[in-house]
């Protein structure tokens, strides 16, 4: 079942990449919306139903360790998988609607084989298959993206995130002397260094996640398109960080100090996330910070209850996205601009367009009113409606001071991106089967913050270059970490191969070998008498060694 | 003889037919067409050859096979014993792409090539000779023998302006060689006459000869392994080399001294000497730090390469000193691919230098323009930084899960400077491919055509397949 998906995938990969023929293309354009139809027509008939069957390439055979490519079809796989075939496939159809998204079939093409290392990924059953998706995700992102700036710290962190993974893994293979998750208890149990492995195996899902400390990087994404960027929050390496966690929960989870740690950067995480979405002008940025608590929540659910994490995985991620589409409506109503500061006042001309985003949140206050028992998943639910009711405050009602072109272009959202994503909100809405007075309630509160706004003043710090710009962390990580490192690279260049190596001991032996040469330079005067005196020397040294060899 | 074709001996001899052939090739101008041809075909020739050897091999076994034994002389008795396991074979097969990746290179380069594709042949049967010899006199023979056309490939064809470096690559490697000869010497002594490297663990030896021995066995490996005070030669070479196969043959010979550890160390030495292993083995985890420091602070392209390579090494060094069969595999499979990246990394960059040089501006952005060279290049970007595309992946991770399991701290450091050194391969990719800095001059005619394009991807072809199925070339 899954297999077919997979492979399904695949060929959709390869026929996106036939398409940047153009001329093939154009013969093709009768399949633009083919996938869609099939995959719906797959889910239509299926639906989440599974035949438990596993499909298995032994790849490697090392120590009598088999190392396998593994893709079972459970329902637990499928029901992880679903969210992002969703997803994929939303943004497979914003990607063609979409006319400037530029170089569109090796979008679609790579989106569908992020979406095969997916599967592969949520299958993985060992560390090797793990790691190796998680290197053909971030392959897949590096090359989707367009910029070198971007690329180098996409690249740069994954590989960072990727060697303290390579690392755990190694450790865990060192003494269990295999690479399945399921020994991975075992290895808690009886392991040496689960600390180290522990936090290893956090840093490098934190890393990925774009978490506390390593969120940075993610916001460099804020210049990319829309589409591209959902891609990158939500079928990219953050993923790669929630499924590592999930996978070795075994491990790390009985590990106080580990345990401790995950939940200081989640909660970190929602803070600086709220905080920053307030203040931040950037509507792609706040999108980011949006993903970031998303994520936090996600790493709660694991922390508090691992055992159900994949039945919420869908509603999470799905809820999120929505919400980040609120931002992707404002940004293509007001012809692609980017600052909020730029906006304001919009309900008159856009009306629609609020009324459908404040309809968006609405899957996030469900679940937040169904796991209303759940602290952990309350928590970061407010930070996130706190973060969209405020911008949704400064896109529409504060005070407009958008420039004359925006202005003239305003038109509200198209039908286009109301009926998947509508039908998005309706599928979730009806997986909760709940209607009830508190989801009433909360809905009120969240449009009076709406209107009332509370953080108003916040657009003063619109134009503070230090608090909008300025990226502290990555400051503090280059002076406190690159700068030691080019300099102790130059002192030991000057000290150890310059000063010591060649002046010490090159220098003083190649004067040494010039001195013995000037030295039996003297002593050949060019005489005979002199030859004759080293042939005899030389004579007796031979006949001396003859003797003594006897 | 045990085996009735003789195909380890051709391995060694087709090169130097080759070298004869390419002597007597007619001279065709400046391109040297003919004796470049030669070349390429005699190392075509020997690529066949060896995939052919690998069918005869069983390649579970670890031990020497195929042996192939010539006696020389009755007194001293010295025979001639060829040899080699799947180790080994791995190691000859990625040579052989290594020198075909070269000569198809240096097409591009106006010098008398055919002197190149001479010595070059030459080399090649030494270094074919060396790693397939399983008595100690065609070892030390080898070993010493591989030196002149170096040497000569060096300080002629290599463009080294300072002739500093290749006086250091002389006194560093003949240093070494008098060493192992002197401990050759001793261990004729114990017999009187030559024996198999595997009938050393035989031998019955007093403890302070066995000491002097296996000291004398160490340094004379160690000289050609850049480790610290060794890398000084290496790194003023590789810092200097303009001719990219004389990049490809110099940068091969640290693959001689680990080579030769791995025959001589595991199985025989002395437990006396396990403590100046040690010392080694902290020496190496220093070198690997300066070197990769030193690399990520200097902005040589030909440096940060050479520090990504000398930190490999070290690594696979310090592989081989925690050495059990059942690395052994691990650390020649991962060779393979790693032979071939730095070659074809090396081969890149050369052109990039050439195009360059051409103009006359810096090599900054040069990527940018040019979109074939920059995909080939990247991806053997990748191949170096161990991500999934080639068997250094999973073998690097059995080297290094080996080295992480004797010592904890000793293994982390290990992985900082791995990743150091891949930060430094990365760094040269990103500054290639700044089109903010990329010169006026850069257009997309500076980029490879369509043939050498199309060579790259086959090499790579070769090196993602080692990532698939190591043995997929004789169907196992």
């Amino acid at each position: 079942m899954i297999i077919e998906l997979f492979l399904g995938f695949l060929a959709l990969s390869l026929l996106a990449i036939i398409c940047i023929h153009k001329n093939i293309a154009h013969g093709l354009g009768f399949f633009k919306y083919l996938p869609i139809a099939v995959i719906g027509a797959y889910f239509y008939h299926y639906g989440l139903s599974s035949d438990d069957s596993v499909f298995a390439w032994n790849w490697i055979v090392h120590n009598n360790t088999d190392v396998n490519l593994s893709i079972k079809s459970s329902a637990q796989n499928l029901l992880a998988l679903l969210p992002f075939i969703i997803i994929t496939f939303c943004l497979y159809f914003f990607i063609l609607i979409n006319k400037q998204e530029e170089n569109k079939a090796r979008f679609v093409s790579k989106i569908f084989v992020n979406l095969s290392a997916i599967i592969l990924l949520i299958s993985s059953d060992n560390m090797f298959q793990f790691i190796f998706c998680s290197c053909l995700i971030s392959g897949v992102a590096f090359f989707m993206l367009t910029k070198l700036d971007e690329k180098k710290h996409f690249i740069c962190i994954n590989v960072i995130a990727d060697v303290f993974l390579y690392v755990a893994f190694a450790l865990i293979y060192g003494q269990l002397g295999n690479l399945e998750f399921i020994n991975f208890m075992a290895y808690e149990k009886y392991g040496l260094n689960t600390q180290l492995v522990s936090i290893l195996i956090i840093t490098s899902a934190v890393i990925k996640m774009g978490l506390f400390i390593a969120h940075p990087v993610l916001q460099k994404f804020s210049s990319i398109g829309f589409n591209r960027l959902f891609y990158t929050l939500y079928l990219s390496t953050p993923i790669v960080g929630i499924f590592l966690l999930y996978k070795t929960a075994g491990l790390w989870s009985d590990v106080s100090i580990a345990k401790n740690l995950l939940i200081c950067i989640a909660i970190a995480s929602c803070l600086w996330a709220v905080v920053a979405g307030v203040f931040i002008d950037s509507i792609k940025r706040r999108a980011i910070y949006i993903n970031m608590i998303i994520f936090s929540l996600l790493v709660f659910g694991i922390v508090y209850d691992n055992k159900n994490f994949i039945n919420y995985l869908s509603s999470v991620l799905i809820s999120g996205y929505l919400i980040n589409n609120i931002f992707y409506i404002a940004h293509i109503s007001a012809s692609n601009e980017v600052y909020v500061s730029r906006m304001g006042g919009f309900y008159k001309a856009i009306l629609f367009s609020f009324c459908f985003s404040s309809l968006l949140v609405l899957p996030q206050i469900f679940s937040m009113v169904s796991y209303y028992n759940k602290l952990w998943f309350v928590l970061p639910s407010v930070c996130v409606l706190l973060v969209v009711s405020h911008s949704l405050y400064q896109i529409y009602f504060s005070k407009n001071i958008a420039d004359g072109r925006v202005l003239a272009f305003l038109r509200n959202v198209s039908l286009k991106l109301i009926v998947p994503l509508s039908g998005l909100a309706i599928y979730l809405l009806h997986t909760f089967d709940l209607c009830n007075f508190y989801v009433v309630i909360i809905y009120a509160i969240f449009l009076t913050f709406v209107f009332l706004a509370p953080f108003k003043k916040a657009i003063l710090f619109a134009e503070n270059d230090d608090l909008q710009n300025r990226d502290i962390i990555t400051e503090f990580f280059n002076i406190l970490i690159i700068l030691p490192m080019r300099i102790i690279g130059r002192v030991l260049w000057l000290t150890i191969d310059f000063s010591i190596i060649d002046r010490k001991i090159l220098n003083p032996f190649s004067k040494f070998i010039n001195i013995v040469i000037v030295n039996i330079n003297k002593l050949q005067s060019k005489s005979w008498l002199n030859y004759l005196l080293f042939l005899t020397i030389g004579l007796l040294f031979i006949l001396h060694s003859i003797k003594a060899f006897k | 003889m045990d085996s009735f074709f003789h195909i380890l001996s051709l391995i060694i001899v087709i090169p130097f037919f080759g070298m004869i052939f390419a002597i007597t090739a007619r001279d065709d101008g400046l391109l040297n067409k003919n004796a470049l041809n030669i070349g390429l075909f005699t190392g075509i020739v020997n690529l066949i050859l060896v995939v052919r050897a690998f069918l005869l091999l069983k390649i579970d076994s670890s031990e020497i096979q195929l042996i192939e034994r010539y006696s020389w002389f009755k007194s001293p008795n010295i025979d001639l014993v060829f040899g080699a396991d799947t180790f080994s074979m791995l190691i000859i097969l990625a040579l052989q792409i290594a020198f075909v990746i070269g000569f198809f290179w240096i097409r591009e380069i106006k010098s008398n090539k055919k002197s190149i594709v001479v010595f070059s042949l030459l080399y090649l049967s030494f270094l074919n000779g060396f790693f397939l010899s399983n008595d100690i006199f065609s070892f030390y023979f080898f070993f010493e023998a591989m030196l002149l056309p170096l040497l000569m490939l060096i300080g002629q064809f290599g463009g080294v302006k300072k002739m500093d470096g290749v006086y250091r690559f002389f006194i560093y490697n003949f240093i070494g060689a008098l060493i192992i000869f002197i401990a050759f010497l001793m261990l004729f002594n114990t017999q009187n006459e030559v024996f198999e490297i595997s009938a050393i663990k035989k031998l019955g030896m007093s403890d302070n000869s066995e000491i002097a021995i296996w000291g004398a066995v160490f340094i004379a490996f160690l000289s050609r392994v850049p480790i610290w005070p060794f890398h000084s030669w290496m790194a003023t070479l590789c810092a200097n080399i303009k001719n990219p196969l004389v990049f490809i043959l110099a940068n091969i010979i640290p693959l001689t001294g680990i080579y030769g550890l791995i025959r001589f160390l595991p199985r025989i030495v002395p437990l006396e000497m396990s403590f100046y292993i040690n010392i080694v083995e902290v020496i190496a985890l220093i070198t690997m730090v300066i070197i990769s420091l030193i690399g990520f602070s200097n902005k040589e392209s030909q440096y940060k390469l050479f520090s990504f390579i000398t930190v490999c090494y070290i690594m696979y060094l310090l592989g081989a000193l925690h050495i059990s069969q059942n690395i052994m595999l691990n650390i020649g499979l991962s060779f393979f691919s790693y032979i071939i990246a730095i070659s074809s990394l090396e081969v890149l960059m050369s052109y990039i230098s050439t195009k360059v040089d051409s103009v006359n501006v810096f090599s900054d952005g040069f990527l940018s323009k040019t979109p074939r060279l920059s995909f080939v290049f990247i991806s053997f970007v990748f191949v170096c930084l161990g991500l999934p595309i080639s068997s250094m992946f999973f073998n690097n991770f059995i080297i290094v899960s080996s080295i992480l399991k004797a010592d904890l701290s000793f293994g982390l450091i290990v992985v900082f400077c791995l990743f150091i050194a891949s930060l430094n391969i990365l760094q040269e990719y990103f500054k290639l491919n700044d089109a903010s800095k990329a010169s006026s001059e850069f257009n997309s005619s500076f980029d490879i055509s369509k043939t050498q394009f199309v060579f790259m991807l086959f090499v790579l072809f070769v090196i993602v397949m080692s990532f698939v199925k190591p043995f997929w070339f004789v169907g196992a």
